[in-house]
């Protein structure tokens, strides 16, 4: 259809010019929306590799673009009325086109018809499309630019790192192999074909690491040593021409770094426990070295014993406690064996189990010697003497020490009761001052029902007997009522 | 003749002319005048509210010269019976001596009435009006009068002073065409007043239109275009403020207790029919409706308890209301 020239016409032509000339736009808009969507996969086809982004998806997101350009031209390009609404809108002609042009096409005739379509006319001559409906660059375009640089950027960081152009790998490889040369390839390719054995060799990897550590351990001599340590920390040993950095994001052949090595432990949960016993046994065993491997199956084993036995102390300590409650020396046992424990802290760095030197400390500090005490009393040492005396336990059982002091301590034990039975009445004597009840603040009703009853009091005589009073009873109230009087006196 | 061109332009001069007639003693006062003249050619009824001391006697009786019309005012009070409003049987003799009942109309029958502090009245003269306002007809006995037209009912009140009335019943204000809110004029609006004051010479106000003329621009108005989407969008603004309806805005939900009616829509495009006519235009625009929705929905929709706690009047809401509805549809895209 031959545009027609601006101002010219029926409202009509004016609409129909406004119409072809949104469609325009919208089209232009959506095209750019498709061209934006091909472009995104030619981008991802640059930067993942046709080994990841295949050409298929590359027509697959353009064909997604094309789709939805298409949908949307359909849903947002207005009818000739809303054209004519948007020329009212924008244009200020109070809408004067949009209902001569509703009352034309519809073919309704009113008395002001007529009318009313020449006023129209009369304004559409004024309207200039192109204010109306201005030529703007949509965001699709700008996406589209954006895009098509990106794609460019790929395009160039391939051509000039390649030396063969090729598609096929992953920009980032590319960026990596320009970067640290064939090996990364060669690792790359390996990586790639043995998927299978991913698992293995990372248990093996595991192990190197742990191999590559332990003599670390063992030449510092402490149980800290022996712990896994942070990478930045980690130091290569100085004296070992094996050893040789990890390639990072590589897993380590096992076979090759530790080859001609012992594993020292059979998996790592393992060798956990043992550097934790091998940190108890550095404490009491000075310039020892750790254990060979060989002998570990007999360590646990002592050291099971050890347990048991530290239990047995403890079931027998608990026992004595019960059967002597109240002995002065059993309640204080224990407060010092826990100063002991305390004392058993590593703070010059020679264990790092405190938790469970505390627990020794406190199975074995449960008598009230005065080792113990002394050990309390030297919190450097504490940990170290009360490792020391793993025997002190049984050696200081309270069984017997105690003969005939249960007399000396229920005599005590009466007086003072006497004493407070005294106190007690003094105070009830003199109990002066105000209570307070604190209420809510409510309406309040009574649990039970208030009910005025009256009873009658009669007096029927007759005097208390003595024989009413409790036997057991009579001693208790003839003391107090002597305390009453010598009070009073 | 009607539904020529020239007849639009001598209508909208005429009508322009009586525009400037009231301006002779009104000082101001545009969107009543207009709201009035709106009213009168849409055939309905409307409600001013304001103040005592604003001319709104003054404007009814101006019209009345303006349009040479039968003007009438009637006073509302408590003891104001509906009989002093629509008249009553009265015993008549003729010069034979025989008796007779005769009726004896009341000041309802008049073209402009200017119901005055309408609502200091009881609810059962306010509702005299009713058949009146809407029927255009008023029965006595078994005699049903019909009035003469046009028929317009200007009623004021005044916001201030609560006590001692009924307020208007949603019914009856809901057959008020439109309720316009008198202000006080500004300051060379009030300057000019009193320069007419104390001017010796009164303003004298000629006819402008006749009767007849008067009734065919109502008829000329009512041929005026509504193209569908004014017509819808009067509708959105209706629908808008009817809290239980799909359509209804957040704010009609929160604040209305109960929206507007059908009359509220129709109102809007009557009145816009009117105004489009009086501006020259053969053909309704959505900004003739949003000029009118205040005027036109403000007496329609009842407030909860929420508006009235937190002080929100229907002037606010239906602002928010009307800036919330698109009046043209969405660019493209």
């Amino acid at each position: 259809m031959a545009a027609l020239p601006a101002n010219s016409g029926t409202v009509e032509s004016v609409v129909d010019r406004g119409h072809r000339r949104v469609a325009a736009q919208i089209s232009r808009r959506e095209r750019f929306l498709a061209f934006s969507f091909l472009l995104g996969g030619v981008c991802g086809l640059l930067f993942f590799g046709a080994d990841f982004f295949p050409f298929l998806l590359v027509l697959l997101v353009a064909s997604l673009g094309l789709y939805l350009a298409w949908n949307r031209r359909r849903e947002f390009e207005p009818d000739a009325y809303a054209i004519a609404q948007l020329v009212d809108s924008r244009w200020g002609l109070e809408d004067r086109l949009a209902t001569a042009y509703h009352f034309r096409t519809a073919g309704a005739a009113g008395l002001f018809s007529g009318i009313q379509y020449e006023q129209a006319r009369k304004a559409a001559a004024t309207v200039s499309l192109e204010s109306v409906f201005p030529e703007e660059s949509p965001p699709t375009v700008r996406a589209a630019m954006m895009l098509a640089v990106a794609g460019l950027l790929l395009l160039g960081v391939r051509a000039i790192l390649q030396p063969q152009f090729s598609l096929q790998p992953p920009l980032p490889s590319v960026v990596m192999a320009a970067l640290f040369g064939e090996d990364w390839n060669r690792r790359r390719e390996a990586v790639i074909e043995r998927p299978a054995a991913a698992g293995e060799e990372q248990d093996e990897a595991a192990l190197a690491e742990d191999s590559a550590e332990a003599p670390a351990g063992e030449e510092a001599e402490t149980p800290l040593a022996a712990a896994p340590l942070p990478a930045e920390e980690f130091q290569p040993p100085p004296d070992d021409p094996e050893w040789k950095p990890e390639v990072e994001g590589l897993a380590v052949n096992p076979a090759e770094d530790i080859e001609g090595g012992e594993p020292l432990f059979e998996n790592p949960s393992e060798g956990l426990d043992d550097n934790s016993e091998a940190g108890e046994e550095a404490g009491p065993q000075d310039d020892s070295a750790s254990p060979p491997e060989d002998d570990w199956s007999d360590e646990a084993q002592s050291l099971l014993d050890k347990l048991k036995q530290a239990f047995e102390n403890m079931i027998e300590t608990f026992d004595m406690a019960s059967n002597q409650s109240g002995e002065p020396g059993g309640d204080e046992g224990k407060p010092a064996g826990e100063e002991s424990a305390e004392s058993g802290e590593p703070g010059e760095g020679e264990s790092d189990m405190p938790g469970e030197q505390s627990a020794n400390a406190e199975m074995e500090g449960g008598e009230p010697t005065d080792q113990t005490g002394d050990a309390g009393q030297s919190p450097g040492q504490g940990g170290e003497d009360s490792n020391e005396q793993p025997g002190s336990g049984e050696n200081a059982s309270a069984a017997g020490s105690n003969e005939g002091s249960k007399e000396l301590a229920d005599a005590e034990r009466m007086q003072v009761m006497g004493e407070l039975e005294e106190l007690f009445m003094e105070r009830a004597e003199n109990m002066t001052g105000e209570v307070t009840v604190e209420t809510r603040f409510a309406e309040q009703s009574a649990a039970v029902p208030f009910n005025n009853r009256t009873t009658s009091h009669a007096d029927r005589g007759g005097d208390v007997s003595r024989d009413e009073i409790p036997v057991e009873y009579r001693a208790y109230i003839q003391n107090y009522f002597e305390v009453l009087r010598k009070n009073g006196n | 003749m009607i539904g020529t061109e020239s007849y639009v332009r001598d209508a909208t001069a005429q009508l322009e002319s009586v525009r400037s007639e009231i301006h002779k003693v009104i000082v101001g006062h545009e969107n009543v005048v207009e709201g009035v003249l709106t009213a009168l050619l849409a055939g309905g009824h409307v409600l001013l509210e304001g103040v005592p001391g604003l001319g709104k006697t003054t404007l009814l009786r101006t019209l009345g010269e303006a349009l040479h019309l039968d003007y009438s005012r009637i006073q509302f009070t408590p003891d104001l019976m509906p009989a002093d409003i629509l008249g009553s049987m009265v015993m008549d003799s003729d010069e034979t001596g025989s008796k007779a009942l005769r009726f004896d109309p009341g000041p309802i029958f008049s073209n402009l009435v200017l119901a005055d502090e309408i609502n200091r009245a009881t609810p059962r003269t306010q509702s005299a009006l009713l058949e009146a306002m809407q029927e255009r007809t008023v029965t006595s006995g078994t005699t049903t009068h019909r009035l003469d037209q046009p028929f317009l009912v200007m009623a004021t009140q005044n916001p201030l002073e609560m006590e001692g009335t009924y307020p208007l019943p949603e019914a009856q204000l809901d057959r008020f065409l439109l309720k316009i809110l008198v202000t006080y004029p500004a300051r060379d609006e009030l300057a000019a007043i009193v320069d007419r004051t104390a001017s010796p010479r009164k303003p004298v106000v000629e006819a402008a239109l006749t009767r007849d003329q008067i009734l065919d621009l109502r008829g000329a108005c009512a041929e005026v275009l509504v193209a569908p989407h004014v017509r819808d969008y009067a509708i959105s603004l209706v629908l808008a403020t009817q809290p239980e309806h799909a359509e209804a805005h957040a704010v009609s939900k929160k604040y209305i207790r109960y929206g507007s009616s059908p009359r509220g829509a129709q109102a809007l495009v009557q009145c816009g029919r009117v105004r489009a006519f009086i501006r020259g235009r053969l053909n309704v625009s959505t900004d003739d409706v949003r000029e009118l929705a205040l005027a036109a929905l403000r007496h329609r929709i009842i407030l909860n308890f929420d508006a009235h706690a937190e002080g929100r009047t229907e002037d606010d809401i239906l602002r928010e209301i009307i800036d919330a509805i698109p009046a043209a549809p969405p660019p493209a895209g």
